[in-house]
């Protein structure tokens, strides 16, 4: 049987923001690096042992999975490719509609008026 | 390869085994691409944050990890203990810290710790908290005795100052140990009790 999607929540923010890059297809280490800043505006900044930790982490819980061949064959050859699973995408749906409940609660309550 | 990489591929090696093995030249591949992108500078500040924090992350990690072998792990509970007590009475060093990553790891790994403990016949845990106990006074005597001796005899000689500090050390980390080692030890150790531990 499956596991539950709301079993792995919440999802430590390294976690949630390499599954958002992976959104977007498959990608290298390095391409993950560069998509984790820009979907976060500058402002989240992996280091290289960071970004591994935390794919050897989605690997291992199935999460992601490391793709048994290079996609893009111009690209550099040594390259190791990653991609979601269909848990890890049911577990970033589930955490992005838990963050989005947060932020209209938080919404709710600091603009009382407009809600 | 650059100077650079070749001192990034040289820290590497800090990392736990089975992460390096299986990481090194994607790490290192990063890192190119990071220095290639951002210039030397900026690439270092990164890194260098981001070695400070991964490096002791992954390596307490490893040492939490179920498999590793008992006596790795006793051998790093002991010698944080040691570490954690030289420290503190030299006053080099963040001695507290070290105790209480050694106390962090025993109570994390005791069930891998009691099963290391043989168990051959009752009453073996009081028999070792006891014996924690009397190395403790042992200690606490002669403590008070080394500061008697230095009130009364400002001219010490190395010969005697030396016995009386490897009679603290000894006592302390014995007393520690026993203690450590007494607290895992499960009470009820009846052979004839079929929950009991195999020795």
């Amino acid at each position: 049987m499956a596991p539950d999607p709301n079993s792995f929540l919440p999802l430590p923010q390294a976690q949630f923001h390499v599954l958002v890059a992976l959104t977007g297809g498959e990608l290298h280490g390095y391409a993950i690096m560069q998509a984790v800043e820009t979907s976060s505006d500058g402002v989240v900044r992996m280091g290289p042992a960071t970004l591994y930790g935390t794919l050897k982490r989605l690997v291992d819980g199935g999460l992601a999975e490391e793709l048994p061949h290079r996609p893009d064959t111009e690209d550099d050859h040594r390259r190791r490719y990653y991609r979601l699973t269909g848990l890890g995408r049911s577990v970033c749906g589930a955490e992005s509609d838990r963050l989005a409940k947060l932020v209209t609660f938080t919404r709710r309550n600091l603009r009382p008026r407009l809600t | 390869m650059t100077s650079h990489e070749r001192i990034y591929r040289g820290l590497v090696v800090l990392y736990p085994k089975r992460f390096r093995a299986h990481y090194r030249d994607d790490l290192i591949q990063s890192f190119t691409d990071l220095v290639g992108r951002d210039g030397r500078a900026r690439a270092w500040t990164r890194t260098t944050v981001d070695l400070a924090v991964t490096v002791p992350r992954y390596r307490l990690e490893t040492i939490m990890n179920t498999n590793q072998s008992t006596a790795t792990l006793i051998v790093i509970v002991i010698a944080l203990a040691v570490a954690g007590v030289m420290s503190i009475v030299t006053g080099v060093g963040p001695g507290v810290i070290f105790l209480l990553v050694a106390v962090g790891v025993a109570v994390s790994q005791r069930t891998q710790l009691a099963r290391s403990i043989r168990t051959p016949g009752p009453g073996l845990r009081r028999r070792r908290l006891r014996t924690a106990a009397i190395l403790a006074v042992t200690c606490v005597v002669t403590t008070t005795l080394m500061f008697l001796e230095l009130m009364n005899d400002e001219h010490w000689h190395g010969g005697k100052l030396m016995l009386y500090n490897a009679v603290f050390f000894a006592t302390f980390i014995g007393a520690i140990t026993y203690f450590i080692v007494g607290l895992f030890t499960p009470r009820d150790e009846s052979p004839s009790n079929p929950t009991a531990l195999p020795a």
